[in-house]
């Protein structure tokens, strides 16, 4: 599960709540994490927004990963403290629009967002106003599945508690009171992540067979979804790996493979 | 069911925009200028999205009744297909739909009467010969009446349009508006069948092939004009067994008077389609078993194919006369 925050006051109560280390291996960015959990401080701004987005991409090994933004937002309707979560960002007039599609299960408020490039005073519309949603979004989604993408803000200023100042303090406690919605979001985030991503024990698997043997790269494709079919097909990972191992070479075992799956390849 | 509504803000004040907005009035709405900016996008997934569908409401503004393969037909020489709607409640996992769309979420386009106005003029090009209308190809026609109360204001346009034909294609329960209707000479509903243990493995959420047979003889008894579509056909364990058990199952309870037809489709995928729903599902057995690719398509190695389909069409020729039975090869290779 990823974070991408741009305060380091927004990014506290994460911290402490998902008890996460600074790395020490990068210096453009500020990076927490633990095992689970990933978290980059982006800085205020679409610029700076995009460029820690493309950063975090870097670190990510699969697209299936999950990445949510979290931060404050100011918004024409809604309470202050009010977590939404975007379902239409939108920046200027440009036509890039992003919808993320609202694939979680949560009795939580959902509003359109305007990133805009510096604060909004006057709120004039019943929308959320913040500097990096839109920056995030668009470079994310060219690497990341669409579903993945979240943008949860919590409302720090409205007409009536217009923005005058960052209280630091203050963006710790808005946040930090909705920790209970945020660790909602990543179980559910995490859980439809799980789904589209191959498990490690079949990684392991493909890892073991493609050292046994060499494989050209189209083989090392052929492979790997050779393993797959035949362990949905009902092989176990054991006959797997003795096929492999009896066989000659890479071919062989792509070859062998696949007599096993034409035995077994039809619809039970 | 629906938590979030997208509508494109041209049919913002569409009568039937307006009802499901006041039919669904918890759910989420989000305009947007067009359509594509919600379905498009790349880099969706369709399985993620079938969990929890959206509903988008849409104007169909470019062409909307388009010809049908040449190889696809119920016994008429002009036929065409229509989609009022794209995607489905149900989730088959060979349901073409999954390779061909990004988006899972349900696109529906009101303004119906465009579609008619449509399907008038084709229809009108030949006064004296039918014309087939086909509605279930890019959704199921039936499952989502109950939001898009589509058959229902389509049965009141085909009455009066004797010579164009439609063919409603469901694996629904939702019959209740052909039920309250008189039944229409022109209007054929066809339910699609694999057995029931294929169903229970493939067909999520689909209702069950009694429930459906029953749904049917109701219908016969209405005086409605029925379909029967084995397609595609699925090879399993036991096949000619099973087919040959649903197959009398559906017989022993619809009467042969009221099959209007009956057709066979083998299971074939474009080759493109096949390997996003591949992706999308990897450790699905129907993708992982013994299929291949034959020109630009995925299907069943030709002697598999050849002999399930002779298989079926045998059982079925014990049923009906030869007339009323249809192979459809609804795929180019
Ligand atoms: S019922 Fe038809 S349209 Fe719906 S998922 Fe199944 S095959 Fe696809």
């Amino acid at each position: 599960m990823n974070f991408i925050v741009a305060l380091q006051a927004e990014a506290r109560p994460l911290i402490d709540k998902f008890k996460l280390q600074k790395s020490t291996v990068f210096k453009t960015f500020r990076i927490f994490h633990n095992t689970k959990h990933r978290l980059i401080v982006s800085g205020i701004g679409q610029i700076q927004a995009a460029a820690a987005t493309g950063f975090l991409l870097g670190l990510l090994k699969d697209k299936t990963e999950a990445l949510l933004n979290v931060g404050l937002a100011g918004h024409g309707k809604l309470a202050m403290g009010t977590p939404f979560l975007a379902n239409r960002i939108e920046y200027k007039d440009e036509d890039s629009v992003y919808f993320p599609p609202p694939v979680l299960k949560l009795a939580t408020d959902y509003s359109l967002l305007q990133t805009l490039d510096s604060p909004e005073f006057e709120y004039p519309k019943p929308v959320g106003y913040d500097m990096e949603a839109h920056a995030i979004y668009s470079v994310a989604s060219k690497s990341i599945t669409r579903e993945m993408i979240q943008v949860l803000k919590i409302v720090s200023d409205n007409p009536s508690h217009p923005l005058e100042q960052f209280d630091a303090e203050k963006a710790v406690e808005l946040i930090s009171d909705q920790t209970p919605l945020i660790e909602e979001i990543c179980e559910q985030m995490e859980s439809l992540s799980n789904e589209i991503t191959n498990d490690r024990d079949f990684l392991a698997l493909v890892e073991e067979i493609q050292s046994m043997h060499r494989f050209t790269q189209t083989e090392t494709h052929q492979i790997e979804r050779d393993i797959q079919r035949a362990a949905c097909l009902g092989l176990e990972a054991n006959d797997i790996l003795s096929l492999a191992r009896s066989s000659a070479n890479g071919k062989s075992t792509i070859s062998s493979l696949r007599r096993e799956i034409k035995k077994i390849g039809i619809l039970a | 069911m629906i938590s979030t509504i997208y509508f494109e803000e041209q049919v913002a004040d569409h009568p039937r925009t307006l009802h499901l907005f006041e039919k669904f009035p918890l759910a989420d709405r989000i305009p947007c200028t067009h359509y594509k900016e919600v379905f498009n996008p790349s880099g969706q997934n369709f399985r993620i999205q079938k969990k929890k569908p959206a509903l988008i409401l849409a104007g169909n503004s470019g062409k909307k009744v388009h010809p049908v393969p040449a190889t696809y037909g119920i016994g008429g020489r002009r036929n065409f297909y229509f989609s009022h709607m794209l995607n489905c409640l149900y989730d088959c996992r060979y349901c073409f739909l999954q390779g061909m769309y990004p988006s899972a979420h349900y696109l529906l386009f009101v303004n119906y009467e465009d579609f008619y106005e449509e399907i008038e003029k084709v229809a009108m090009q030949t006064p004296t010969e039918p014309s087939w209308f086909f509605s279930g190809y890019d959704c199921d026609s039936l499952a989502l009446e109950s939001l898009s109360g589509f058959a229902v204001s389509a049965l009141s346009f085909f009455q009066d349009h004797p010579m164009a034909q439609l063919e409603l294609r469901t694996k629904s329960l939702n019959t209740q508006v052909l039920e309250k209707h008189s039944p229409l000479s022109n209007v054929v509903t066809a339910f699609s069948f694999t057995p029931q243990e294929i169903s229970v493995q493939l067909e999520q959420n689909v209702p069950s092939v009694s429930s459906r047979i029953k749904a049917m003889r109701s219908l016969a008894e209405k005086g409605w004009k029925l379909g029967i579509r084995l397609d595609p056909v699925i090879d399993c364990h036991q096949f000619t067994q099973r087919y040959a058990s649903l197959i009398s199952q559906i017989f022993g309870e619809i009467p042969g008077d009221s099959v209007h037809s009956v057709s066979l489709g083998p299971f074939r995928l474009p080759h493109p389609f096949f390997k996003r729903m591949e992706k999308l599902y990897p450790s699905e057995p129907l993708f992982a078993g013994n299929l291949e690719k034959r020109g630009r398509s995925v299907s069943y190695e030709p002697e598999i194919e050849n002999q399930r389909i002779e298989t079926c069409r045998k059982l079925l020729l014990k049923e009906i006369p030869s007339e009323k039975l249809f192979l459809c090869q609804p795929l180019e290779d």
